[in-house]
């Protein structure tokens, strides 16, 4: 593919778009790792794309066109149609409230938010070293209800096996997220940050598998229990 | 934008190890590969992993004894040795897809991207901008296709556009987003 046939077929588009077949795929990544144009105006299409998929944030939305500029029109240009006059004041007034509602306290919270997860912080932290612990033997951490923690945990690495999944089940067997780790991870001690919503308060089962190389199923090489209590 | 050419300068610079332009070379096809890599592997860490092999590979193959004899094609060399990566990679986890197909959900995957995360509030105000200058059909279509991921082709049907529609549209869109964006940078190197 050169320049101009990615231009006459859109292929940016057809790309963002996830519309190109997996071959048109590989033909147009081989052109744009090669063509700085197409590579500037797929990342800034992507950067727009990414940018959409957010959701809206809801002081900032424009409320809806055909709700919204007839209000304002009767109010600055307009009386009011005698029914909706009852309902302006208390509208406009809890419309208001809305707004400084979300100056006062939302966006104020998620610039706190965003400040926090840029911050250099102390997480708390759980060390699981032993396998299938019970009891007084099981660790306990505390953590902040909108935070993360730090999970160390010790894989048992072995030769047989390739890779790893650690999967953290809930006290109801209940698989709550997993992922992979590879056997160059598992030389360490690897750490695992882990928000806090995305674990149970109470009772949490790390599972680590190994994925043999050889081939075959996943294999269980420990189970690591630990408490979590969410602080709010 | 970054119109850099890889020519044999740069590659030498490269194999001297010159930071500078290594840290060129890795921000530049960084995005790159994280955009072709997105659509096909569902973890950020899963991405991390083959973009960094992926560096790791060119720049052992760039400082090897041969090097690289052709400067000017750099670029599909890093996507052709992204491509081998990637190959290995599924390989590698193939074993591990029906593990994977179970009903539990995968929270790396579900969280945004990396290119998601650097969205600075600057360019997300940008974005709405542009969103609030479109009409709201387009709008509409817009947020039906990128933010509520609904089929394509059901949208068109609704709104009576063509898939042919929602490409100018969004060419259109990027456009309007790029012009935003140069004004931006312009006033701000006025300043």
């Amino acid at each position: 593919m050169n320049h101009d046939r990615a231009i006459r077929e859109q292929a940016v588009e057809r790309y963002l778009l996830g519309e190109l077949s997996e071959a048109a795929r590989a033909r147009f990544e081989e052109h744009f790792f090669d063509c700085p144009l197409c590579a500037a105006d797929l990342k800034e299409g992507a950067v727009f794309v990414n940018a959409l998929r957010l959701p809206p944030e809801p002081i900032r939305l424009p409320a809806p066109t055909s709700l919204s500029e007839p209000k304002i029109h009767l109010v600055a240009k307009h009386n009011p149609a005698p029914w909706l006059r009852p309902w302006l004041v208390p509208a406009l007034a809890a419309s208001l409230l809305v707004i400084a509602y979300q100056n006062v306290l939302v966006l104020p919270g998620l610039r706190h938010i965003a400040a926090v997860a840029q911050a250099p912080a102390v997480m708390n932290n759980v060390v699981l070293a032993n396998i299938d612990a019970r009891g007084a033997d099981i660790p306990k951490l505390t953590a902040p209800a909108h935070g993360s923690f730090l999970i160390s945990v010790d894989v048992p690495s072995k030769a047989e096996y390739a890779s790893y999944i650690c999967a953290l089940y809930n006290a109801s067997g209940e698989r709550l997220w997993q992922m992979p780790i590879t056997a160059q991870q598992t030389e360490n001690t690897v750490s695992l940050r882990v928000p806090t919503d995305k674990a149970t308060d109470g009772a949490n089962e790390l599972r680590v598998l190994g994925i043999p190389s050889t081939g075959g199923s996943p294999v269980e090489v420990g189970r690591y229990r630990f408490t979590l209590q969410s602080l709010q | 934008m970054d119109f850099q050419a890889f020519d044999s300068a740069y590659v030498e610079r490269l194999r001297a190890g010159d930071r500078d332009t290594e840290g060129h070379f890795i921000a530049y096809f960084g995005e790159l590969i994280a955009l072709k890599l997105r659509s096909r592997l569902a973890s950020r860490q899963a991405i991390e992993d083959v973009k960094q092999e992926t560096f790791a590979r060119c720049l052992q193959l760039l400082r090897s004894k041969g090097g690289v004899r052709n400067a000017e094609r750099l670029g599909p060399l890093v996507n052709s040795i992204c491509n081998h990566v990637l190959s290995e990679h599924f390989r590698a986890n193939s074993r591990t897809e029906a593990f994977d197909e179970q009903s539990a959900n995968n929270f790396v995957a579900n969280e945004p991207d990396a290119l998601t995360q650097v969205i600075a509030d600057d360019t997300r105000r940008m974005v709405r901008q542009v969103l609030e200058k479109l009409p709201e059909r387009d709008r509409t279509i817009l947020r039906a296709v990128f933010l509520e991921e609904r089929e394509k082709d059901e949208v068109c049907r609704e709104i009576g556009v063509t898939r042919d529609y929602i490409r100018v549209l969004l060419h259109r869109a990027k456009h309007s987003f790029r012009e935003a964006y140069a004004a931006r940078t312009a006033g701000r190197q006025t300043c």
